[in-house]
C-alpha cells in the first residue's frame, strides 16, 4: 500500500465514522423531539374531548352528578383505551368524585390536572380536575 | 509518515471535527430550550388564580353574598376600607385551599391581596432563592390588586 492508498483508507473510515455520528445525532433529537410533541397533542385532545362531552369547563362551573351520567354516555377518544377522572376540591387530597371508562391501565400513562369550578350544594367552588388515561 | 505528508486527510479531519462541534452546539442548543415549561407553569398558574377568583362564597340561602364570587366580594370590601378580622378570614378560607394546591410539590404558594391602602397576605413566605412565577390581576376599577406567586 503506497502513501497515497493509506491516506486515502483513513479518509474512508473517518468520512464513515462522521455520517454514522451524524446520523445517529439527527436521529436522537427527532424522536424525543417526536415524544415531546406526541405528549403535548394528547393532552391538549384529551382536554378539549372533556371539554365537548360537558366533563370540563374553564369558564363555568361542572355539576358532579351530571359528570358521571355525562361520561356513561361517552365514548373514549380514538387510541385511548382507558381513562379515570376525579374531582376534588382545591387543597383537599380527597376526591368528590371517581369515574372510570375503558379497560384497566396498561403500560404508559398521561397524567394530569386542572382547575375548574365544581358545583358544590349549589355553590361554584374552586377544585381541581385529575385525568389518567392511556393507551 | 504517511500521515504527515497527507495534507488532504488532515483538512478533512479538521472539516469532520468542526462539523461534529456545530452538530453538538446544535443539539445543546436544542436541549437546553426551556421548551414551554415557563408557559406552561404561567398558564396553569392564570387559570388556578381565575378559578379562585370566580369561587362564589359560603353565604347562607338568600343572603346577600350567597351569590357573590371572590372577585365581587374583594371589590365590595374595598368601598368600604380597611377589611375587618372576620372579613380577612373568609377570605382566607376561599383562597387557602387553591394555595396549598399550588404550593404542593413546589417550593412555595402565597398570595397577596392589596385592598386600598390595605395589603393582605396568604400562603407560604417567599423562598430567598430560584425562580417566581406570578399572576397579577386588577379588580373593579383597579382599587383591588390580587398577584398569585409560585416559586
Amino acid at each position: 500500500m503506497d502513501r497515497e492508498g493509506v491516506g486515502g483508507f483513513l479518509e474512508s473510515i473517518l468520512a464513515v465514522m462522521v455520517v454514522i455520528t451524524a446520523s445517529s445525532v439527527f436521529l436522537v433529537v427527532l424522536a424525543s423531539g417526536t415524544l415531546q410533541v406526541e405528549e403535548e397533542i394528547d393532552q391538549a385532545e384529551l382536554i378539549s374531548w372533556l371539554t365537548a362531552n360537558g366533563l370540563f369547563s374553564e369558564e363555568t362551573a361542572i355539576g358532579l352528578d351530571a359528570s358521571a351520567e355525562r361520561l356513561d354516555r361517552s365514548e373514549l377518544p380514538e387510541g385511548i383505551r382507558g381513562m379515570s377522572i376525579a374531582y376534588r376540591l382545591s387543597g383537599d387530597p380527597a376526591p368528590l368524585l371517581e369515574l372510570n371508562l375503558g379497560e384497566g391501565s396498561q403500560g404508559d400513562v398521561l397524567a394530569f390536572k386542572r382547575p375548574m369550578l365544581i358545583e358544590v350544594g349549589g355553590r361554584d367552588v374552586p377544585g381541581v380536575m385529575e385525568v389518567r388515561a392511556w393507551h | 509518515m504517511a500521515l504527515r505528508k497527507d495534507r488532504h486527510g488532515m483538512a478533512m479531519v479538521v472539516d469532520a471535527l468542526i462539523f461534529l462541534v456545530v452538530l453538538t452546539l446544535l443539539v445543546a442548543i436544542l436541549h437546553i430550550a426551556p421548551y414551554h415549561e415557563d408557559e406552561d407553569r404561567m398558564e396553569l398558574l392564570r387559570s388556578y388564580h381565575a378559578v379562585m377568583l370566580s369561587g362564589e362564597l359560603p353565604g347562607e340561602d338568600g343572603s346577600s353574598l350567597s351569590s357573590a364570587t371572590l372577585s365581587d366580594y374583594l371589590i365590595a370590601l374595598s368601598l368600604n376600607g380597611t377589611p375587618s378580622q372576620e372579613q380577612v378570614l373568609l377570605i382566607e378560607r376561599m383562597v387557602n385551599g387553591t394555595i396549598v394546591e399550588l404550593g404542593t410539590g413546589q417550593s412555595g404558594a402565597w398570595l397577596v391581596i392589596e385592598l386600598g391602602a390595605t395589603e393582605l397576605r396568604f400562603g407560604s413566605e417567599p423562598p430567598e432563592g430560584g425562580e417566581v412565577y406570578a399572576d397579577r390581576r386588577e379588580l373593579g376599577d383597579g382599587s383591588v390588586v390580587s398577584t398569585l406567586f409560585l416559586a
